[in-house]
């Protein structure tokens, strides 16, 4: 049978994308075709995570034009496809960003994405690693047509550990995913439907199921944030560094990011790759537990590889210490040996700083900082 | 898995689509409500056909009266052996069921409609696979209307050749419209296809006229989601020739001076209505049923029904035109499923034909509060640029 | 759990679930909370569809996300009888705004609202596949169609009766037998039910 198959299906398939050709296994995606070849020929992907069975094909930024559907029939689609659901076939000629009707859907997408949202990214944690503003960065138009009141929700509590803005969802379905697919107790969902269709648990249920924390991870937008790391500090002024630990949950792989600020490990969470998902190692997705995640917030619960690589486009490579050259420490030189007072380490003798923002529960706030009564 | 395990993997179904809510249609209401035996006939043939042992109807939830009525004509062919355990001794069996909705006009999507059928939410499913391959619980699946498979029956006693020579060219059989709007006689219509769009609006056999002693200003020929034709198209092509009641003819010219079939709901517009109105109360019924997956319609639905709200309120300006325009041309043919197209359609044509209207409701802000604007010149065959 | 179907809804439910292979059982999910609604009010409270999320096995999400999407299922509770007129284009072609100005005339009601007796709610929904019988709306089970102002007042009195009706059966079960207090309060409702005490906008 396996023999009748291969003689029929060519091994690989060849497929054109914006004139570059590559052959890839059959039954890949357009989208991980593209990807295979990398750069700006991958069609920006929002709703679709390769790692979660049945995401896709709602958010429609991967539209792309087939030219070709197949060397056996070679006539164009009339519709342009999402690459995040559709099969190559062998033969496919696609454009991408050669094709103005592809740039022109992509940015009306980018509208419509952006219409109800709140753009509050001034004070939204996501805001330096959100896929919705480098989409509308790389493909938006500037400015917006609407001029109506944007979408507002009721606010709900979904538990200690995640915050949600539903204002900013675009509702790609992910966290749903996530839900099913990573822990055994769903209890949020997708309420309502057209433009009143929301993320929630209808009875402001505490999400607390020990996986849930990838829900954050997984999330292109600031809908769902972390908690304990809520505006505690803007991501680019952070260090993230690669830490691992052997974590005593099988399904947890225990290898993560920490983003550190001085010594305090602000946030935990799973390592991704250059396409802002989860990182796999072995094969399998690197999904870390809710304990990893929330609970481990000093750096000697770490065993620390190294500074994260961030690619250099990402604001957060701004605030970096890979390769940086140090300027050389000229104070104990000039004072003859002696450190200077004033520039001496604040952590030590201040009273504000003798708070472990990284171990707060939740946001910092004044009330963090206030002098207790001895 | 214990369903596999008891039907077999090569189960199969056959599931008639009776969402009917489509605005403009109700003939399988009609059929349903009338004549239910065709339709059980129907689905026994073509279940047979199939090889489904189990077969559904999914009927949209509003209509629940005729759900009793489905459900007496089930049993009462069961009584006489129809139905059941092996049919006429055949040893062939078949159980139908009647599947309720509960009000989402996306439903009649029919993978929506399998989702719905699956005690799911309506969301249409992303093709492919297409229900063939992969339908109800993963089996493959066809999805038919209430009118086709009660067509199996004609069909099959008078034999596949005898049915096609009814009507005309590629319109073969016949076609039930249901007509309403401003006409004298609203109903559901059996026609041949062979008649004119005059005859049907006009002659006592079927509309019998504009009602009212009003003048015929515009009609959506085929359910609200296809374009809608000024009066001077709609009788006439733009090539000045007769429009007929078939698929071909009401598609003369594509989208730029004709129309569509579609879901035979004939809509018929008197001079005494607002097109800005009207069309307003579609892009609100397709935001209303938008299913919210994907992004273009469920925010483009939105935003041309707040636009449209504005034209007709006389807040609008000139510019929202072109923006509704602009809307519309990028929902359409970029969502998941066809109700984004659905949605921009009625919004184009109405633009298209109506534009001057739309801008006298800019200018004209307080008159098109007060009165409104008339039948224009569309009456009168004027020659149509085949632009935009 | 306090809410729960009596032996004959249950033995419905029954019917409904065999009606799918083995395991489906979530494909009763919407004719069952047609069921519950019927059974518990007109609406569906977090406790009805916690209590069908038992019933057939489902996380108590799988049932808000279903009940939220239809828009036959009420999340509030509503009068209790209730007026959706359909709004969409060959309604209005036809004159359902007028109605739905009527009715706000007449019971001092705008889509969404309750009268402060609780008898009424008006509810515009989109079109409901009977536009050749246009304007119309749906009330109970059936829909009322060719509406005129007349016909509105003749359904709000009829909704009236069947009230009366209702209460009838319950206050004399057995005729028309009973006492003094319970006949007053009879009388008062036939007064409300020939029009005669005009309800409160
Ligand atoms: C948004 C949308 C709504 C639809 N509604 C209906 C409907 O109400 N009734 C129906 O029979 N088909 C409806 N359809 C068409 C079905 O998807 C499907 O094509 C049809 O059931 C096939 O039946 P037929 O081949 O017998 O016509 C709808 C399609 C779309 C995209
Ligand atoms: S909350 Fe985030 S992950 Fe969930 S649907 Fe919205 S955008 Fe997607
Ligand atoms: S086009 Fe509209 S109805 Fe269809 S899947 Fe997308 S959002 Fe849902
Ligand atoms: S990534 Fe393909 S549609 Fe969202
Ligand atoms: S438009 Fe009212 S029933 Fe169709």
């Amino acid at each position: 049978m396996a023999d009748e198959v291969k003689k029929e299906v060519p091994a690989r398939f060849k497929v054109t994308i914006d004139n570059i050709t590559i052959e890839v296994a059959p039954g890949t995606t357009i989208l991980n075709a593209a990807r295979q070849i990398g750069g700006d020929v991958t069609p920006p992907a929002m709703c679709y995570y390769s790692k979660l069975q049945g995401s896709g094909g709602k958010c429609r930024t991967c539209l792309v034009e087939v030219e070709a559907g197949s060397a056996a029939d070679p006539r164009p689609m009339p519709k342009l496809v999402a690459s995040c659901r559709t099969a190559v076939m062998d033969g496919m000629v696609l454009k991408n960003i050669t094709s103005e009707r592809v740039l022109d859907a992509r940015a009306g997408v980018v509208e419509f994405l952006l219409l109800n949202h709140p753009l509050d990214c001034p004070i939204c944690d996501q805001a330096g690693e959100c896929h919705l503003q480098d989409l509308g960065y790389e493909h938006g138009k500037e400015g917006t047509r609407y001029e109506f009141k944007r979408r507002t929700f009721e606010k709900e509590d979904i538990g200690p550990y995640i915050q949600l803005h539903m204002t900013r969802c675009i509702l790609c379905y992910r966290c749903t995913y996530v839900a099913d697919q990573l822990t055994d107790n769903r209890v949020h969902g997708v309420l309502e439907r057209r433009d009143h269709a929301e993320i929630s648990t209808y009875i402001s249920k505490a999400i607390d199921s020990d996986f849930s924390g990838n829900m954050i991870d997984v999330c292109p937008v600031g809908a769902l944030t972390d908690k304990t790391f809520r505006f505690k500090n803007r991501v680019w002024f952070t260090k993230p560094v690669d830490a691992h630990r052997d974590c005593e949950n099988p399904k947890c792989c225990g290898k993560v990011t920490l983003w550190q600020r001085g010594d305090d490990v602000l946030r935990v969470t799973a390592r991704k790759d250059q396409w802002g998902e989860v990182q796999s190692f072995d094969g399998k997705p690197g999904w870390i537990c809710n304990t990893c995640r929330f609970d481990k917030k000093h750096s000697n619960d770490w065993v620390v590889e190294g500074p994260t690589k961030v690619s250099r486009h990402s604001v957060i490579s701004q605030g970096h210490y890979i390769d940086m050259q140090m300027p050389k420490e000229i104070m104990p030189e000039v004072m003859g040996g002696r450190a200077p007072k004033l520039l001496m380490d604040i952590q030590d003798i201040s009273e504000v700083n003798s708070v472990d923002i990284g171990l707060l529960p939740g946001p910092a706030t004044s009330k963090t900082f206030e002098k207790k009564e001895q | 898995m214990e369903f596999f395990g008891k039907t077999g993997r090569s189960a199969r179904y056959l599931v008639v689509n009776a969402d009917e809510s489509e605005p403009g249609t109700f003939k399988d209401r009609y059929l349903m409500e009338f004549i239910p035996h065709l339709l059980i006939e129907g689905m026994i043939t073509a279940s047979y056909a199939l090889g489904s042992k189990c077969s559904y109807i999914y009927i949209r939830g509003e209509y629940a009266w005729i759900v009793d009525i489905l459900e007496q004509a089930i049993a009462e062919a069961k009584n006489n052996g129809w139905l059941g355990k092996n049919i006429l001794g055949t040893g062939y069996d078949l159980e139908i069921y009647v599947q309720r909705g509960a009000g989402a006009y996306i439903c009649g999507e029919e993978t929506a409609l399998l989702e719905s059928l699956e005690g799911k939410r309506g969301n249409p499913r992303i093709k492919p696979p297409f229900p063939a391959v992969r339908g109800l619980w993963d089996c493959p699946t066809v999805v038919n209307n209430v009118e086709t498979i009660a067509a199996v029956v004609p069909i099959i006693n008078e034999g596949g050749e005898e049915y096609a020579k009814i009507g005309v060219g590629k319109s073969t059989g016949t076609k039930l419209i249901s007509a309403c709007g401003n006409i004298k006689k609203p109903g559901v219509y059996e026609i041949d296809m062979t008649i004119s769009v005059e005859e049907f609006i006009y002659s006592d056999e079927y509309c019998g006229g504009m009602a009212n002693g009003r003048k015929l200003k515009a009609c959506i020929p085929g359910g609200s989601s296809v374009p809608i034709l000024p009066a001077n198209l709609l009788l006439k092509t733009a090539k000045g020739e007769t429009r007929y009641m078939n698929y071909e003819s009401l598609a003369d010219g594509g989208f730029a001076t004709g129309s569509m079939m579609g879901s035979g709901g004939f809509i018929v517009i008197d001079d005494s209505q607002c097109i800005v109105r009207h069309t307003y109360t579609l892009a609100r019924f397709y935001r209303h049923e938008s299913c919210g997956q994907c992004s273009p319609c469920r925010e483009g639905t939105g935003w041309m029904e707040k636009i449209l709200w504005n034209l007709e309120t006389g807040k609008g300006k000139m510019g929202d035109i072109d923006l509704l325009w602009d809307i519309q041309r990028k929902i359409e043919g970029n969502t998941i499923c066809p109700l984004g197209d659905a949605a921009a359609w009625p919004v184009a044509a109405a633009i298209r034909h109506f534009r001057d209207e739309f801008e006298w409701h800019v200018t004209n802000p307080d008159d098109a509060q007060r009165r409104n604007y008339g039948i224009g010149h569309y009456a009168n065959p004027i020659p149509v640029p085949v632009t935009a | 759990m306090s809410l729960s179907f009596s032996d004959d809804m249950l033995k419905e439910v029954q019917r409904i679930v065999e009606s799918y292979p083995q395991g489906k059982q979530k494909s009763a999910l919407i004719p069952v909370l047609h069921i519950a609604q019927q059974e518990f009010g007109g609406w569906l409270s977090t406790e009805t569809m916690d209590y069908v999320a038992t019933l057939l096995g489902l996380k108590p999400i799988e049932v808000y996300e279903v009940a939220t999407f239809y828009s036959m299922f009420n999340l509030k509770p509503v009068g209790k009888y209730m007026f959706e007129i359909c709004q969409t284009g060959p309604c209005m072609l036809n004159g359902s705004d007028e109605i739905v100005a009527y009715i706000y005339e007449k019971l001092g009601i705008k889509p969404g609202e309750t009268t402060t007796d609780g008898m009424f709610t008006l509810k515009t929904v989109e079109c409901l596949g009977a536009c050749g019988y246009a304007p119309m709306m749906q009330q109970g089970k059936h829909y009322r169609e060719h509406l005129t102002k007349e016909k509105i007042d003749t359904i709000v009195d009829e909704c009236w009766g069947m009230l009366y009706k209702i209460i009838k059966n319950k206050i004399f079960p057995l005729g028309d037998r009973g006492y003094m207090g319970r006949k007053l309060l009879l009388e008062k409702l036939t007064l409300k039910a020939s029009g005669s005490m005009s309800v409160p906008p």
